[in-house]
């Protein structure tokens, strides 16, 4: 995993015990792709996800270390999220919940079940359409309840990416291409590296330029 | 629900530190009140009481350490009488224990002929000082469930099968123990057993949470406390054999504490703890055996402490300390065995039982979405991708129903019902090999697969494309095709008409570097999943 541009953080490392009390764990490979990085727990972390730019699998290696540590995770409104997948990047799925996805329920009903998951849960991923219903209170109840809220952005294309959720930490994604394997035995495909940029509350975005 | 036979010895402490009638004194320890004198409990001061409370009841109050070595000795006498009345009683402290009933009234027949040989029994035992129990001293109570037959015992009761429900719903709800919820329960105006089963579950599990539902459960008499018990030969057994006699044995039963908490582990890992179990004893001059109980759940620590205190009774009462020739060895044996929910509650970072709030913030959710919608996923072996991850209900994983449910899987669309038999283990040829997709699309949109020329391309019943695909049309626009990988068949379930599947699925490689896994049923393509 690399990264090619990292210009906010949430807090930076090597500050001391105490900030590491406050920051979510992460896994090794998480940590190369976000480097000086880490993510504070009670912050808003909004991942911005492009179809098939290796969002679900940051998602994965976020909640894989939390999980080994015995911190809970939620995830809600993410329907086609595949927990195989989390699974085989070491998640302990027996410290995840869902909600059922064969039920169907309405985002604002989605909204008030992630709402109270906020309180005992250390990582609650929701989906940007639940977030942005009221994206205040999430946060706030997140920052109160020392919660870390994921919000994922599906956006089919780079023009619609939406900005309506107020973070603390913006997350894009890429992934570089994916091949075929020389073998079925090593894996059908040959995973890409991944690529984070992040963006901190108040800074510019990237590729945003003055005119 | 399984009957017992609950019997309390008030007095025994009494006796055991030579109190008189007019005594007022109490038994401290840990900073809480143990035990009580006659004169001390009839000025109002309660068991677990803290000092400073017991204090303001009775400004005059004396209080004593505990003395472990006299209790255990005159316990080991009491345990002795009652062992010729019945092997089965089960002790919770110096003064209480308990009897299934059932184990014992193929023999009595009668509940009054039980009573009366217990009250016999220890009318015959020699106390300190050269006093005796009378039945006064002496509270046993019949009823169904351990809570019922705990009351019924405050009033020598017996509690007939029909009037059980009743009796439990007239009781104060402080019977049902004397934790927070309790506490809570009775400042919200809930008094009886009979205010708080007529309450909304719904409310009880959104305010209380597990334990709530657990207290609701034994309220309602469709929990018995502690459940039923197992046979001991079923139980995990953890025992020591001394080379030579050992005249010493604290440090001895301490250092035994490493291979009592593996085994306590390994319960814990799989969700559970034992509530029951057995010592057993061997000496050079004679053997005891005694069950043990701990609703809250033993841990090494606490079995430890039923060893020494076991092998103390046996040191003062049996041989006399000049006469103790020392132990042999011991056995422990777990008798219960429960699921651990809502008891062993741990903080964040253990690798146990989930904490309380996150137990309860997953309660209000299902509460908001209704019941059996929250879920911990499991992976299984499946050819369809959607039957990859299972769903566990929230609840019955918390309870401790770690197989997976029948039932309650994802549909893949092709086929009416799910499949009830898997074999986790097997190869599963025709699945989707390493790395999993990170998108599964449960409503599959349909996609078109096209060639150069724009002919929908079509895989024929052999598993051979006619013409090469180029291009894909998503519904959010078309994308050219790089490579593919496929078409690979799958037929499954042939021998069942309506679960049936035969498809074929494509691995693409697009343009944009995305990876994606295309299926295609009777001539339409649909995208499966994606890798992200």
């Amino acid at each position: 995993m690399k990264t090619y541009s990292a210009p906010g953080v949430a807090v930076r490392k090597g500050v001391g015990d105490a900030n590491e009390a406050k920051t979510l764990p992460t896994c090794e490979r998480l940590q190369d792709a976000l480097k000086d990085l880490s993510i504070r727990r009670g912050s808003t972390v909004v991942v911005h996800a492009l179809p098939a730019t290796g969002t679900y699998t940051f998602l994965s290696l976020l909640l894989a270390e939390p999980s080994r540590k015995g911190i809970y995770s939620a995830v809600v409104g993410l329907g086609d999220y595949n927990f195989s997948l989390a699974a085989y990047l070491d998640v302990d799925l027996s410290k995840v919940i869902t909600i059922d996805p064969k039920l169907r329920f309405s985002e604002r009903e989605l909204a008030r079940a992630a709402f109270a998951l906020l309180d005992g849960f250390g990582i609650v991923v929701i989906s940007g359409k639940i977030a942005s219903l009221n994206s205040p209170r999430f946060s706030a109840k997140a920052r109160q309840k020392g919660a870390t809220l994921v919000v994922v952005e599906n956006s089919s294309s780079p023009k619609d990416i939406s900005r309506r959720v107020k973070a603390d930490l913006r997350l894009f994604v890429g992934r570089s291409p994916w091949t075929l394997s020389g073998s079925v035995s090593s894996g059908i495909l040959t995973e890409g590296d991944i690529t984070v940029q992040a963006v901190e509350r108040m800074e510019h975005y990237p590729n945003r330029r003055a005119s | 629900m399984e009957r017992f036979v609950y019997l309390e010895l008030s007095n025994l402490l009494a006796m055991c530190y030579e109190w008189g009638e007019k005594d007022v004194c109490a038994i401290l320890s840990e900073r809480k009140v143990v035990g009580l004198s006659k004169g001390a409990l009839a000025g109002g001061v309660v068991l677990g009481m803290s000092q400073s409370q017991a204090m303001s009841h009775l400004h005059h109050l004396e209080f004593y350490p505990r003395d472990v070595k006299k209790e255990a000795k005159i316990a080991s006498a009491v345990a002795n009488a009652l062992d010729s009345v019945s092997p089965y009683f089960r002790y919770l402290d110096t003064t209480s224990a308990y009897l299934p009933y059932r184990a014992v009234m193929r023999y009595f027949k009668e509940s009054i002929a039980l009573i009366s040989s217990i009250r016999e029994a220890l009318s015959l035992l020699d106390m300190p000082g050269g006093r005796r129990l009378d039945d006064d001293d002496v509270f046993i109570g019949i009823a169904d469930g351990l809570v019922a037959a705990k009351a019924a015992s405050l009033q020598n009761l017996v509690i007939p099968h029909d009037a059980n429900q009743r009796f439990l719903e007239s009781l104060p709800v402080t019977v049902l123990g004397d934790d927070d919820v309790v506490e809570t329960l009775i400042r919200l105006g809930i008094g009886t057993v009979g205010d708080f089963i007529n309450m909304n579950l719904a409310d009880i599990s959104a305010r209380f949470g597990v334990r709530g539902i657990e207290l609701f459960e034994t309220a309602r008499g469709s929990r018995a406390s502690p459940p039923g018990c197992t046979p001991p030969s079923k139980g995990v057994k953890v025992s020591f054999t001394a080379e030579f006699p050992l005249v010493g044995y604290d440090q001895v039963v301490l250092s035994q504490i490493p291979k009592l908490a593996e085994e306590v582990e390994k319960l814990r890992n799989a969700g559970l703890i034992v509530t029951s179990l057995e010592i057993s004893i061997s000496a050079s001059r004679s053997d005891s055996r005694r069950s043990w109980s701990l609703f809250s759940g033993f841990d090494e620590r606490s079995i430890a402490d039923r060893i020494i205190w076991q092998l103390q009774g046996m040191e003062e009462h049996f041989e006399g300390s000049s006469g103790w020739d020392g132990v042999n060895g011991w056995q422990v044996e777990f008798l219960d065995v429960v699921d651990d929910a809502g008891i062993q509650m741990d903080l964040f970072g253990s690798a146990k039982a989930p904490p309380g709030m996150t137990i309860r913030a997953a309660m209000r959710a299902e509460t908001i979405l209704g019941v059996n919608s929250v879920c911990v996923p499991y992976v299984e072996s499946a050819r369809s991708l959607t039957d990859t991850v299972g769903f566990s209900f929230w609840q019955e994983f918390l309870q401790g129903f770690s197989f997976r449910l029948k039932n309650h899987r994802g549909g893949s669309g092709f086929h009416s019902g799910p499949v009830n038999q898997r074999a986790s283990n097997s190869p599963w040829p025709g699945s989707i090999p390493n790395p999993p997709p990170a998108r599964v699309f449960r409503d599959r949109p349909i996609v078109e697969v096209t060639s150069l020329t724009g002919e929908v391309v079509r895989v024929n019943r052999r598993g051979g494309m006619g013409l090469s695909p180029s291009v894909v049309k998503f519904p959010w626009g078309k994308r050219t095709i790089e490579d593919f990988l496929g078409p690979w068949l799958v037929h499954q379930r042939w021998w069942d008409e309506d679960q049936e599947q035969r498809f074929a699925r494509l691995l693409v490689l697009l343009g944009d570097g995305t990876a994606h896994i295309l299926l295609t049923h009777e001539g339409l393509w649909y995208l499966e999943a994606s890798y992200d």
